[in-house]
């Protein structure tokens, strides 16, 4: 009782302008991280949070940790590098030690014994260098929500089923953003109760959900870091592996395209079926489609993958090149909208 | 400890009840949202937002969202359609002004105070998301204040967002323009941009808002009819593996260099604002405009020197208005006036004859002065009469006013020659052409009005203080050479208008301030 009446206390007062303080308490804690990648999809840059004074940084196994070493930014501006002090595939997650010797005064970070587990409903914030947007110096981004759920759902990365089937937190706010993955969600006492997860979709609808690690499952790969135990590969430095059999099934609405003959085939329209939505829509042979709902398209394979992400009842937005004009196009579905849907 | 803390923080939000707090908020909006405007450009089906801020009609929005439209149609909360014209644009900075017709009472919000925005704070994003609002009342949605000083480079030359306020308040198409709102009901900001990727062109708890900051640089030349062009400052900076922000490039046609700035001197302070990464010399930069003087200082050699620089106006390439004015409306025609590269010259005028009969009918303003430039004979002489202004400066000696410690040194006979040089040539100009560019900081970093003469390459800026609409102080420059001189007025003795301070700014860098009064005050 007396528990909850101070939580309620203290959501009240982060409204205020007074926030400022702890919020910077709790951003100094956290860190950007730059390794491998920045290529395709694959993001060169990244988030962590400091968990111990040592200087031992948790974040999410991904292939930005690929590189040997990384780069790691201090939120004064600080430059450092860190090397992999162990990771575990079941929960995704990676440990990062700070080159060098022990530090003469502690890093600032956040005590990972303090909190007591996250619940439903309780007031977050998530603490992450989202879209790279902080660099230097520059204070990380701040969100704040609701843990919605504390559950465990079937979730996919790309075409790939994620293997994780722990409890995660579900959030009412857009954190899982590219270079979200790896920053700190804290309650409303400043404590760190969970690690922001990576972009992931619900299974059965194919939604982007927000997620994050709850502490407490955490808790025991940090002893196994500490305790030298850990795995400590390093992730390959691919993309995560695409299914070709479920690529190959993407329904491409009537659109015919080139063979793969190239390990980046560019989309270009091979051909057109006939009273399909690419005709409907005007797509002609030698279209090159530029963009899938604002987001380029490369090649082939991530024009497959980009449809697959898009559900199959609504219009997409394409954007094609067609004799050096770019040309916005609609692709409809294959089928109007039964009349239960078209209702507002 | 922590939950101490909050006992002692919060002793007082306890007090109130957190159903208080909701009918607060429930009041907030109701106050707000008459302001809040739905914009829809002509020929497209999009729309937009936009936040009005004066009763006679003058609203905030993007520049995306006006795009190169003269007239807009815009729905406010009770339902009714105004026709709109467009009165300035900042196309890189993506602000637009923009007037609504047909009332002098429009409901309408203060500009806030966007430097004591903090992170965490409550912010509320109103306006008309994916056109959701088919009855025109706007939708609102609230968050925090994610970051600030965020800056989002620009698409080919437009829409560059500096120092911008984050905001994880939903943002989605169509809020484009809308207000930030904080809890005090003050404009904190326009929203116009969001972060996106994989997930298309919605929400994704990233949203920036061009600060009120930035907008009340830019309020006064957009007030003016112009399309605003951005600062530039001639230099280009990288921030070095130690940190230190160093000059990259420098142009050496450009002011900066010719008041002493070099490649590899380290910026330290710029405008108001340290300089920690070369991110903020580009925030700092976004939010004024061309014309701005600003302070400078930098290091070499472990020493460091203070410049002040007249920012120049970017590249820029000036959208060209969508001039089909035979179809504009009857209310829009009245208050439009095209202009190349102007946005509306209609208002321009307005700006410019009003305070140009201040300047030249003022009682006051009608002045001759004979200020001692030398100790014995050099006088300058500044006669405002009618239409027409002199400078004259007569007869030149070696000495300077009494107080003045040798500033120029050897540079003197050079510094007076040009100085009668500019004088004389100011008096050749047959009444040139007067044009009102907005507010701007002047020599003593008050802003004021300034109206601007252009006559070749020589220019005449008059300021005039904001309220009382009188002159504080002339500034004679010659474009290229680098050189300014001012003569500026203290404003202590209303009705009198005794030169106070002659300033000259030289090619080296060096400057000199000979604080007239004092000098002939002294024995």
């Amino acid at each position: 009782m007396i528990h909850s009446f101070w939580i309620l206390a203290f959501s009240l007062c982060l409204e205020d302008p007074s926030t400022d303080d702890q919020l910077s308490w709790a951003t100094a804690r956290v860190v950007k991280l730059y390794g491998a990648g920045g290529v395709g999809r694959l993001e060169g840059y990244g988030s962590g949070v400091f968990v111990a004074g040592s200087g031992l940084i948790l974040t999410v196994d991904s292939p930005l940790l690929s590189a040997e070493s990384i780069r790691v930014v201090l939120s004064d501006g600080s430059r450092r590098t860190a090397r992999l002090a162990g990771v575990d595939r079941t929960i995704a997650l990676a440990a990062l030690q700070i080159d060098g010797d022990r530090p003469t005064a502690p890093y600032p970070h956040f005590d990972v014994t303090l909190a007591p587990p996250g619940r439903e409903g309780d007031s977050v914030w998530a603490v992450s260098n989202l879209f790279g947007i902080a660099v230097g110096n520059e204070a990380v981004s701040v969100q704040k929500g609701i843990i919605s759920a504390h559950t465990s759902w079937a979730t996919r990365q790309g075409t790939e089923a994620v293997p994780f089937s722990g409890k995660l937190f579900v959030l009412d706010i857009v954190t899982n953003n590219p270079g979200a993955a790896g920053g700190a969600l804290i309650n409303s006492e400043g404590q760190l109760v969970g690690i922001i997860g990576k972009e992931i979709r619900h299974e059965p609808t194919r939604m982007w959900i927000n997620t994050a690690f709850p502490m407490e499952q955490i808790l025991p790969f940090i002893e196994r870091v500490n305790a030298g135990t850990a795995d400590k590969t390093r992730p390959l430095s691919t993309e995560p592996v695409v299914d070709r059999r479920e690529l190959a099934r993407v329904d491409l609405r009537g659109v015919r395209l080139l063979p793969e003959v190239l390990d980046r085939t560019p989309p270009f329209v091979d051909g057109v079926e006939t009273d399909s939505p690419a005709q409907w829509a005007g797509l002609v042979p030698d279209d090159l489609i530029v963009y899938v709902q604002d987001i380029i398209i490369p090649s082939t394979t991530e024009l497959r993958l980009a449809l697959l992400e898009q559900p199959t009842a609504e219009p997409i937005r394409l954007m094609i090149l067609r004799n050096n004009e770019l040309l916005p196009i609609i692709l409809p579905p294959r089928h109007e909208p039964t009349e239960e849907l078209k209702t507002p | 400890m922590i939950i101490l803390w909050g006992m002692i923080l919060c002793g007082q939000s306890v007090a109130s009840p957190a159903a208080n707090q909701e009918a607060e908020q429930v009041a907030l909006i109701a106050k707000t949202r008459p302001a809040v405007v739905s914009i829809f450009p002509p020929g497209t089906n999009a729309g937009g937002s936009g936040v009005l801020i004066a009763p006679d009609g003058e609203t905030l929005t993007n520049y995306h969202v006006v795009g190169n439209q003269i007239a807009l149609r815009c729905g406010l909360e009770n339902g009714e359609v105004y026709d709109a014209v467009v009165v300035g644009m900042d196309p890189v900075g993506d602000l637009a002004l923009i007037r609504l017709l047909g009332r002098e009472n429009f409901p309408s919000l203060p500009l806030g105070n966007s430097r004591r925005a903090r992170v965490g704070q409550r912010v509320y994003a109103m306006g008309n998301p994916l056109s959701a609002a088919t009855n025109l009342v706007p939708s609102v949605s609230t968050g925090i204040i994610s970051g600030l000083e965020r800056y989002q480079a620009p698409t080919a030359g437009f829409l560059e967002y500096t120092d911008a306020i984050q905001t994880d308040a939903p943002i989605n198409p169509g809020n484009s323009g809308g207000p930030l709102i904080d809890t005090e009901g003050k404009i904190l900001g326009i929203n116009g941009r969001i972060s996106l990727e994989k997930r298309g062109r919605v929400n994704v708890g990233v949203a920036y808002a061009i600060s009120a900051q930035q907008i009340s640089n830019f309020l006064y030349p957009l007030r003016a009819g112009r399309i605003v062009p951005h600062a530039d400052l001639g230099a280009t900076v990288r921030t070095a593996d130690d940190g230190r922000v160093l000059v990259d490039s420098i142009n050496d046609k450009m002011e900066p260099y010719h008041r002493g700035l070099r490649v590899d001197d380290e910026l330290i302070f710029f405008a108001d604002r340290m300089m920690s990464t070369s991110n903020q010399l580009l925030n700092m930069l976004g939010t004024l405009p061309a014309g701005w003087d600003v302070p400078l200082t930098f290091r070499r050699d472990g020493t460091a020197r203070t410049i002040r620089v007249r920012l120049t106006a970017k590249s820029r390439s000036i959208p060209t208005l969508n001039e089909s004015s035979s179809r504009l409306p009857a209310a829009v025609q009245a208050v439009y006036q095209a202009r190349p590269e102007w946005a509306n010259d209609h208002f321009q005028k307005l700006w410019r004859n009003r305070l140009w009969a201040r300047l030249v009918t003022s009682p006051a303003m009608k002045w001759e002065s004979q200020t001692r430039l030398g100790r014995e004979t050099s006088r300058a002489e500044i006669r405002v009469d009618g239409d027409s202004i002199t400078w004259k400066l007569e007869e030149t000696q070696e000495t300077w006013p009494r107080g003045t410690r040798a500033p120029l040194e050897h540079d003197d006979d050079r510094v007076l020659a040009v100085v009668a040089d500019l004088c004389q040539a100011t008096s050749a100009m047959a009444n040139p052409a007067v044009d009102y560019l907005g507010t701007f900081p002047n020599v003593r970093d008050q802003m004021n009005h300034v109206l601007v003469q252009s006559y070749g390459e020589l220019s005449v800026r008059w300021y005039l203080d904001m309220d009382r609409e009188e002159l504080t102080s002339i500034e004679v420059g010659a474009e290229g050479r680098w050189e300014r001189m001012t003569v500026s007025w203290s404003m202590n003795e209303p009705g009198t208008l005794r030169p106070a301070l002659w300033n000259w700014e030289s090619t080296t860098g060096k400057s000199a301030q000979w604080d007239v009064l004092n000098a002939e005050a002294s024995p």
